[in-house]
């Protein structure tokens, strides 16, 4: 459950981050995910839109549709200024996070402490 | 095994609250992704229609993405919400207006060190300043109809509509005895009548001039027919005027803490219900605020009688006098104002398609 709390409130950092990269598509943002992290951050690929459309409505992202040549039109999501601030804080928050869990965890060998307690 | 076309087809049926320039542009790109992933699963050599059923499967129940969209498509902002609660802020100020009065009293008897009240403001709240309070809302309400007309009524311009709709039928039946409005003196039983209709008909002049379309009323009544509770939130919208008429024979400063209250939890209803983005918190919202705002006007009215002589009564009021036709009062209003948002989940499965 903590795994899946913890996947959850990582989505929007993991989103900015690929989109920071350049304007994606949804599907593309799906392939993505899959190759490179095999698989890790998988969800139901609908649930995506929900989430990409709320970030829009925060002002982290904005959209639009392009036509691909010869393609079927496709909706680009872009990073905007206050998403790329939003990342940063986010990056900023998740490398403190996991150096404190790290500096934590590793001063102990924390399975052997919870065993013989 | 799913097509695509009857999973979009039952997502669009979950998505028919919304917006359908909105509904349409989610549609195109829900089916695109279901194109793409299908393209890439054919492309890596899974049969056609095996590959269509798992690109389908791979995007979750439509109910689910449904009303996560819905969630996020519906929810009001906070600006919105704040639009929402003025008109039931506006049930608190005319609560504050008996306090003021016994400030200013109090000023004007116990002068503090530098401040003067003058005695113009004390002849005008004792005078025409009730009357005047009630002009200002009013013409604050019409003023919010207008904004909301312009913006094609969205959520938060319900309860203007029905409390603009309700405070001109009050003013057409109401009397101002004296009064000289554009070289006209109303005599005795002489009502406003027609003449209240002014306002809400310069108001309504006034945005077909400025959008010189059709097109909002239109777009009000297709907000209505998708979401029935937005019907629920305009008659939402009268509920401050039907708590503040409830202490029409009672106290105002006895009145004035009850009022408050009853205006606070009603601004709250109203500001859960534009923030949510389901039809159930929704109608929960309203019915919440209403039955709290009631409940809390209801037993701050009975109090005030028990125990006194009235002309309706024969001895002492006693405690449980007000008591059954508060019951079935409150009940026929709750029953009214929810209706439409009663009739959602009975529409809703009318319309659901019957594909599998």
């Amino acid at each position: 459950v903590a795994l899946e709390q913890i996947r959850k409130g990582s989505t929007r950092t993991v989103l900015l981050r690929l989109l920071q990269e350049e304007p994606k598509y949804g599907y593309q943002i799906v392939q993505e995910l899959e190759e490179r992290n095999d698989g890790y951050f998988e969800m139901q690929e609908g649930l995506l839109y929900p989430a990409l459309h709320q970030m829009e409505r925060d002002g982290l992202l904005t959209s639009e549709w392009r036509d691909a040549n010869g393609k079927r039109r496709r909706k680009y999501y872009l990073i905007t200024d206050q998403g790329r601030k939003a990342l940063a804080a986010s990056v900023r928050e998740w490398r403190a996070f996991t150096e404190q869990l790290e500096r934590f965890l590793g001063g102990q060998d924390a399975c052997g402490e919870a065993v013989s307690g | 095994m799913r097509a695509a076309k009857p999973y979009l087809d039952e997502l669009a049926a979950g998505l028919g609250s919304l917006d359908p320039g909105v509904r349409a542009e989610i549609l195109a790109e829900m089916a695109g992704h279901v194109a793409d992933r299908a393209d890439a699963l054919r492309a890596a050599g899974v049969e056609e229609g095996t590959a269509m059923t798992a690109s389908v499967e791979r995007m979750g129940e439509p109910e689910e993405v449904a009303a996560a969209l819905r969630d996020v498509h519906e929810r009001g902002t906070w600006r919105e919400a704040l639009a929402a609660a003025m008109p039931f802020l506006a049930l608190g100020c005319f609560a504050l207006f008996p306090l003021l009065h016994i400030a200013v009293r109090a000023a004007v008897r116990w002068p503090l060190v530098g401040v003067q009240v003058p005695s113009s403001v004390w002849e005008w709240l004792t005078g025409r300043g009730p009357f005047w309070l009630m002009v200002g809302t009013h013409v604050a309400l019409l003023a919010g109809l207008g904004v909301g007309w312009v913006k094609e009524f969205p959520r938060w311009s319900m309860p203007y509509v029905g409390f603009a709709l309700l405070f001109t039928v009050l003013w057409a039946a109401a009397a101002t005895v004296g009064l000289t409005v554009l070289g006209h003196t109303f005599g005795h039983h002489e009502r406003w009548g027609w003449r209240a209709w002014v306002p809400l008909a310069v108001c309504v002049a006034a945005c077909v001039l400025v959008t010189r379309s059709l097109r909002p009323l239109r777009r009000l009544a297709a907000g209505v027919w998708r979401d029935w509770t937005r019907v629920s939130f305009a008659m939402y919208g009268a509920m401050p005027l039907l708590t503040w008429m409830l202490f029409d024979e009672v106290s105002q400063r006895y009145a004035a803490l009850y009022l408050l209250g009853a205006s606070a939890l009603l601004t709250a209803g109203a500001v859960v219900y534009v923030l949510s983005g389901q039809t159930l918190p929704r109608a929960l919202a309203l019915l919440g605020g209403m039955t709290a705002a009631s409940v809390l006007t209801a037993v701050g009215n009975d109090l005030y009688w028990v125990g006194r002589l009235t002309f309706f009564t024969r001895g002492r009021v006693p405690w449980w006098f007000g008591l059954r036709g508060d019951v079935i009062a409150w009940s026929v209003v709750g029953l009214v104002l929810m209706a439409p948002a009663l009739l959602v989940p009975a529409r809703r499965a009318l319309e659901r398609p019957r594909t599998a």
